[in-house]
C-alpha cells in the first residue's frame, strides 16, 4: 500500500478508547490514583496530559501529531499575544485565530470541497482523501476561544490566569486545557476563561462526589441503555430500508432518533462533567432539558449549551449581534447558525440544518420585533410540542445526509399509510427505549417545585439505572457527536 | 445517597440473577438484528464444545435457516448483516471443534465486521459474561420481557429478522439487490476474498473439521446475476474437491426481496437441507 493510502487509512480507521470501554478504566484509575498521590501533586498537570495523549492516541499514534501541532499553535500564539511586543498583539491574534481555522478547514472541510468543487480531478481526489480527526471540532475552537479570550484582556474574567508568563508553565496549563480527555474529542467545548483559572493543585479530599456519580450514572444510563439500544431500532432511517415502511412506524422512528440523539450527547456530556469532577474541573452543563424548550431560542440556549454560548460569545456578537437591530440581526443570525451547522459536518446538508434554524429563529426575533408574540394566547405545552416536533423533523438532516433521501423519508411519511407493514417490534422498543428521556424531561417539569419525596426516591432511581446499566446495554457504539 | 444507591442495585442484581437461574423460561429474547446476532454468538462460545456438531456459516441469507429441521446439534451462524468471515472466525476464535462447518457462498465478497467479534471477545467482558449469565445478551430484561410478550401475542413477527422478513415482497430492496448482484468486484478483491477463505478452509481441516460449501435458493433473477455466477465458479475452482450443496435450479423458491427467503420457503430449504445433509 503507498505511503499516502496508507496514513489516510489508518486515520480513517481510528477512534479514541470510548468512555463505556474496558481499556478506558483500565487508564482512568490509576492515573486517578496517580493524580491525587501526595508526592505527585506537583505533577498533576503532567498526569492529566499523559493520560490525555494515552487516550486520544489508543486507536491511532498518528492523531496525536496533529493534537501536539494544534497544542503548539495555541500555546505560542496565546503567550506572544500576551507576553510579546504590544504594537504586535493583534497581529499574533490573527496569526493564532486563521491557523485554527486552516487546521479545521483542511481536515475537516477538505472532503466537502473536493467533491463540491474538484469532483473528477487530481486535487479533487486528494481533497477527498483527507481523513476527518475525531475531536478536530472541538479542540480548534478551544484553541480559539484561549486567542480571543488573550486578546481581550482586562475584558475578560479572571484574565491573569489564562495566559502565565514561564513558558513551561503555560504550556502545561494549555495542555491541560485543550487536551484533558474528559473533554477533547466530544465537548463540552470550554472557554479558556472558564478553565484556566480552575488550574490550581486539586485534593482528594474535595471531589464532589454526589454530583460526580449523578452525571457519570446518568450519562452512562443515557448513552448504553438508552442511545445503543434506540440505534439499532432507528437503523432503520437508512435508505431505501424506509421506503416499506407504514407511516406510523416511520414517525415512532423519527421520534426515537430524536431521543437518541440526546441521549447519546447528553449522555457523553454528563459523562465528561462527572470525570472532570473526579479531577476536581467543573465543566459547564451542555444540556438543560431542551425538549421542555417552547421557543427556538429557548431550544437554544437548552441544547449543546456549550457550543451556542461559544458561538454567541466569538461569532454572533462579534458579527455586531442585535446591536444594528433589524435585518443585521436577522442576517448575523442566519450566518451564525449556517455555521454551526457545517460546524457539525462537512456536508451541505448540515449547513441547511443550520439554515433552518437560523430562518426560524430570525422568524422567532422578527414576530417578536413586530409584537406579534404568542405568549398567553397558546398555552406553553402546544409551543413545547410545536418546538419539538420541528426540532425532531430537521433532525432527518444528521440521520439522512443525502437531502433526496430526506424527502423521500418525508414523502413515505405521508404516504404510507394504508400499507401492511407496522412493525410492532420496532415500534415497542423505540417507544420503551425512548421512555427514560421523556420523563427525564417530565421529572424536570415536575421537580421545579420543592418535593421531599424526590430525595427519598433518588437512591432507588440511581440503583436501577446501573442495574439496567449492567445488564441491559445495547451493542457499543462510538458517540454520534464524535464524527463532528 | 451513593451507598443507598449501590444497596439498590446488589438487591436487583442478585434478584434478578435468581430469576435468570430459577425462574426464566427459554425464549427468543431477540431485540433486533444485532442483538439476534449477539445472542446466537454467544450461545455458540458459550455453549459446549460437541465433536459431533454442525456448524452453518453464513450471511443474512442463512440466518432464516430454521434449525427445527436439521439434525440436534446443529448451530447457525449465519449473522443478518454479517459475513461468512466473521462466523468462520467465531468458531476459530471460540476454540470449537465441530464435526462439519457448512460455508453459504452467495455472499462471498463481504468485508467482516471486525467491531461485532471484538465485542463478544471483548477482554475482560468475554470471562465475566461466561461465568455470570444476566450479562449474556439473550438474559436483558427488555428482551426477556419481549419474549414473553411474543410468546402471549404469538403473531408478532420476530424482531430479529433483518426487517423486510415480515413484508411483501419489496421492489425497492429487490432493485437494489439486482443493481448490486449486476457488479463484480475486479478480479483483485476476489482473489483477495478467496484467498482469505482458502485460509479459514485450511484452518478447519487441519482440525480434521469437515468443510462443505452450500448455496441459499433465491430468486432466479439474482440466482442468474453475473455476481451469482461468478461466486458459483470461483468456489467451483478453487475447490474442486470439496461437496457443494445447491438446490434444483429448475425450482423456485419465494423471496421477500429477491434475496432472503419467506418464512415458508425458508421451512422448505431448511428440509431440504437436513436430507441432503444426511
Amino acid at each position: 500500500m503507498p505511503f499516502k493510502s496508507a496514513v489516510v487509512a489508518t486515520l480513517a480507521a481510528g477512534l479514541p478508547m470510548l468512555f463505556n470501554s474496558v481499556p478506558f478504566f483500565l487508564l482512568l484509575v490509576p492515573t486517578l490514583l496517580l493524580y491525587y498521590v501526595p508526592f505527585m501533586q506537583r505533577f498533576q498537570l503532567h498526569v492529566i496530559i499523559a493520560a490525555s495523549f494515552i487516550f486520544y492516541a489508543y486507536n491511532m499514534p498518528w492523531l496525536l501529531l496533529l493534537l501536539i501541532v494544534s497544542l503548539g499553535i495555541n500555546t505560542l500564539a496565546s503567550h506572544a499575544v500576551v507576553f510579546g511586543r504590544a504594537d504586535r498583539r493583534k497581529m499574533y491574534a490573527t496569526v493564532g485565530v486563521t491557523l485554527n481555522l486552516v487546521v479545521l478547514i483542511l481536515f475537516k472541510y477538505s472532503p466537502l470541497i473536493g467533491r463540491s468543487f474538484f469532483e473528477g480531478s487530481g486535487i479533487g481526489e486528494f481533497l477527498i482523501a483527507i481523513p476527518l480527526p475525531v475531536g478536530i471540532s472541538f479542540f480548534t475552537f478551544q484553541g480559539i476561544s484561549l486567542v480571543v479570550d488573550a486578546y481581550r484582556g482586562k475584558d475578560v474574567p479572571d484574565y491573569a490566569s489564562i495566559v502565565v508568563k514561564g513558558m513551561w508553565e503555560h504550556t502545561l496549563r494549555i495542555s491541560t486545557f485543550i487536551a484533558f480527555f474528559a473533554q477533547l474529542v466530544a465537548g463540552p467545548v470550554v472557554k479558556a476563561h472558564e478553565f484556566l483559572p480552575q488550574v490550581r493543585t486539586k485534593y482528594f479530599k474535595d471531589i464532589a462526589w454526589n454530583s460526580a456519580f449523578a452525571s457519570l450514572v446518568v450519562g452512562y444510563f443515557l448513552k448504553m441503555v438508552v442511545a445503543d439500544n434506540l440505534k439499532d431500532q432507528t437503523f432503520w432511517i437508512t435508505f431505501p430500508y424506509f421506503k416499506d415502511m407504514h407511516s406510523i412506524t416511520l414517525l415512532v422512528l423519527l421520534f426515537g432518533y430524536s431521543m437518541q440523539i440526546f441521549a447519546d450527547f447528553a449522555g457523553y456530556s454528563l459523562i465528561a462533567i462527572g470525570l472532570a469532577r473526579l479531577f476536581g474541573y467543573i465543566l459547564m452543563d451542555n444540556f438543560d432539558f431542551p425538549y421542555i424548550a417552547a421557543t427556538f431560542s429557548e431550544f437554544w440556549r437548552r441544547w449543546h449549551i456549550s457550543l451556542s454560548s461559544f458561538l454567541r460569545e466569538y461569532l454572533y456578537i462579534p458579527l455586531g449581534g442585535n446591536r444594528m437591530g433589524g435585518f443585521h440581526t436577522y442576517k448575523n443570525l442566519m450566518i451564525t447558525m449556517v455555521l454551526g451547522g457545517l460546524w457539525h459536518g462537512a456536508a451541505w446538508s448540515y449547513a441547511v440544518w443550520g439554515f433552518f434554524h437560523g430562518l426560524v429563529l430570525a422568524l422567532e426575533r422578527l414576530t417578536k420585533d413586530l409584537g406579534w408574540s404568542m405568549k398567553g394566547k397558546v398555552p406553553r405545552f402546544l409551543h413545547m410540542l410545536f418546538i419539538f416536533t420541528s426540532v425532531t423533523f430537521a433532525w432527518l438532516l444528521f440521520k439522512l445526509p443525502e437531502f433526496d433521501h430526506v424527502i423521500v423519508y418525508v414523502r413515505m411519511l405521508l404516504q404510507n399509510t394504508d400499507i401492511p407493514n407496522i412493525q410492532p417490534i420496532i415500534i415497542f422498543f423505540t417507544a420503551l427505549f425512548s421512555v427514560p428521556v421523556v420523563a427525564y424531561h417530565l421529572l424536570y417539569l415536575w421537580t421545579r417545585e420543592p418535593r421531599p419525596i424526590v430525595a427519598r426516591i433518588k437512591p432507588i432511581v440511581y440503583g436501577g439505572m446501573l442495574f439496567l446499566i449492567l445488564v441491559n446495554s445495547g451493542g457499543g457504539a462510538s458517540f454520534i457527536y464524535f464524527q463532528f | 445517597m451513593i451507598r443507598r444507591a449501590f444497596l439498590v442495585f446488589l438487591i436487583l442484581t442478585i434478584g434478578y440473577a435468581l430469576f435468570v437461574e430459577f425462574v426464566k423460561v427459554d425464549r427468543d429474547t431477540s431485540q433486533h438484528q444485532a442483538s439476534g446476532n449477539r445472542i446466537k454468538a454467544e450461545q455458540f462460545v458459550f455453549g459446549t464444545d460437541d465433536p459431533d456438531a454442525t456448524v452453518i456459516v453464513g450471511s443474512s441469507l442463512s440466518f432464516r435457516i430454521i434449525l427445527d429441521s436439521l439434525p440436534a446439534g446443529t448451530s447457525n451462524l449465519g449473522f443478518g448483516g454479517l459475513s461468512i468471515y466473521d462466523g468462520l472466525e467465531l468458531i476459530r476464535r471460540s476454540g470449537k471443534h465441530p464435526a462439519r462447518v457448512l460455508i453459504e457462498t452467495n455472499m462471498l465478497f463481504k468485508e467482516p465486521d471486525h467491531s461485532f467479534l471484538d465485542a463478544v471477545f471483548a477482554p475482560g467482558l468475554y470471562a465475566l459474561r461466561r461465568e455470570i449469565p444476566i450479562l449474556q445478551e439473550e438474559n436483558q430484561p427488555t428482551g426477556v420481557l419481549v419474549g414473553w410478550l411474543k410468546e402471549q401475542l404469538r403473531t408478532v413477527p420476530d424482531a430479529s429478522a433483518t426487517g423486510t422478513d415480515s413484508m411483501a415482497m419489496s421492489q425497492t430492496l429487490f432493485d437494489t439487490n439486482m443493481a448490486s448482484f449486476a457488479v463484480v468486484p475486479p478480479d483483485s478483491v476476489q482473489d483477495r476474498y478467496l484467498d482469505l477463505l482458502a485460509t479459514e478452509v485450511a484452518a478447519l481441516e487441519a482440525q480434521h473439521i469437515e468443510v462443505i460449501f452450500m448455496e441459499v435458493p433465491v430468486s432466479p433473477e439474482i440466482t442468474a446475476s453475473p455476481l451469482a455466477m461468478r461466486s458459483r465458479a470461483m468456489i467451483e475452482a478453487r475447490f474442486p474437491d470439496h461437496r457443494f450443496l445447491r438446490t434444483d435450479p429448475n425450482i423456485t423458491w419465494r423471496t421477500a426481496d429477491g434475496l432472503h427467503l419467506e418464512p415458508h420457503n425458508a421451512q422448505r430449504f431448511s428440509s431440504w437441507l437436513a436430507k441432503a445433509l444426511r
